[in-house]
């Protein structure tokens, strides 16, 4: 997949790497933001409520 | 990426949790200086329910001498991501009954990390916007069923009955990285006293309220039965002058119909 995409990124090496890293904190960014905070409810440790 | 949600979670939460948990103390604080902010010991009835957001400070000193956490109104994941939650319908503080907190042991800030660690005898201090209530813990903690809503009842595990005392409950999971057991530690009131730097301001209610100014005499009120198998007489003089008629009679408290139907 990754090198899938680094085919496909245009122009020479240092534009390559610097537009890698941009996809690269994009993608962080969105797990943190939205996907981790998701996930997160699943997890058992987070329920301390007593509940019916 | 499962490296990173490991990231995310160890790390990044607690990352976020304090800003949130510094930032709505700094907001509350704010409010407070200005005569502001939710007015959770206000006596008149019927109550106002809390507005949702941070509506009091906890401290806890056996868990850290700057151990200092927002209480917010309501135990959804945004409330406890930002310090500790209120259970909306158990008790408030000034009134029979029993303030039930949780607040997470793992990740998120994990203000209750070291709650296993509270001992009979240590204090649990309830900061609202005009009063400072210092609640000591009477028994070891205990382990209970996440299902057990009983703990968090006006008087923990008795259904129906109608409260005499000021208790403060804390849950969280255990053990600490699990679900299967919550936490459980109860605290009873042992003082009163006006917040220092407490603004004075105009009763909503035409009841008195606690403000330095309206009542010098509670300006230091230790109580004297700190424990729960203190006597009933021992108890009642804890709803102290401070804490005007409403708190000291049950029957005026609808809190003991409540708390059957705690959601978490």
């Amino acid at each position: 997949m990754y090198g899938w995409i680094w085919r496909r990124l245009p122009g020479p090496l240092p534009v390559r790497l610097l537009l890698s890293a941009v996809l690269l904190a994009a993608a962080v960014y969105l797990l943190f933001t939205v996907v981790f905070p998701w996930a997160e409810s699943a997890l058992p440790f987070l329920e301390v409520t007593v509940d019916e | 990426m499962l490296l990173l949600f490991c990231v995310y979670q160890l790390w990044w939460t607690n990352v976020e949790s304090a800003q949130a948990r510094d930032s709505a103390i700094d907001g509350l604080t704010e409010l407070w200086q200005a005569g502001q902010g939710p007015d959770v010991d206000d006596r008149a009835e019927p109550q106002e329910p809390i507005p949702g957001g941070a509506w009091a400070i906890l401290r806890i000193p056996r868990l850290g001498d700057g151990w200092k956490e927002p209480v917010l109104e309501g135990v959804g994941a945004d409330e406890l991501h930002k310090g500790i939650g209120h259970y909306p319908e158990s008790g408030r503080p000034g009134r029979n009954g029993n303030v039930a907190l949780a607040g997470h042991r793992a990740t998120n800030g994990e203000p209750f990390r070291d709650l296993d660690r509270m001992r009979p005898g240590d204090k649990i201090v309830l900061e609202t916007r005009d009063s400072v209530y210092t609640y000591v813990v009477d028994d070891p903690w205990r382990i209970v069923k996440p299902t057990q809503v009983g703990v968090v009842l006006p008087v923990p595990d008795q259904p129906g009955v109608a409260p005499t005392e000021q208790i403060i409950t804390l849950t969280t999971c255990n053990p600490r990285w699990s679900s299967t057991e919550r936490l459980i530690v109860h605290g009873v009131l042992n003082s009163v006293r006006p917040r220092p730097g407490a603004v004075a301001t105009a009763p909503s209610s035409g009841a008195p309220k606690a403000t330095p100014k309206a009542t010098p005499e509670a300006s230091r009120q230790v109580l004297p039965g700190a424990t729960r198998k203190a006597s009933p007489g021992a108890t009642r003089k804890a709803s102290p002058t401070a804490v005007p008629s409403p708190a000291a009679s049950p029957a005026l408290s609808p809190a003991g119909s409540r708390g059957a139907d705690v959601v978490g």
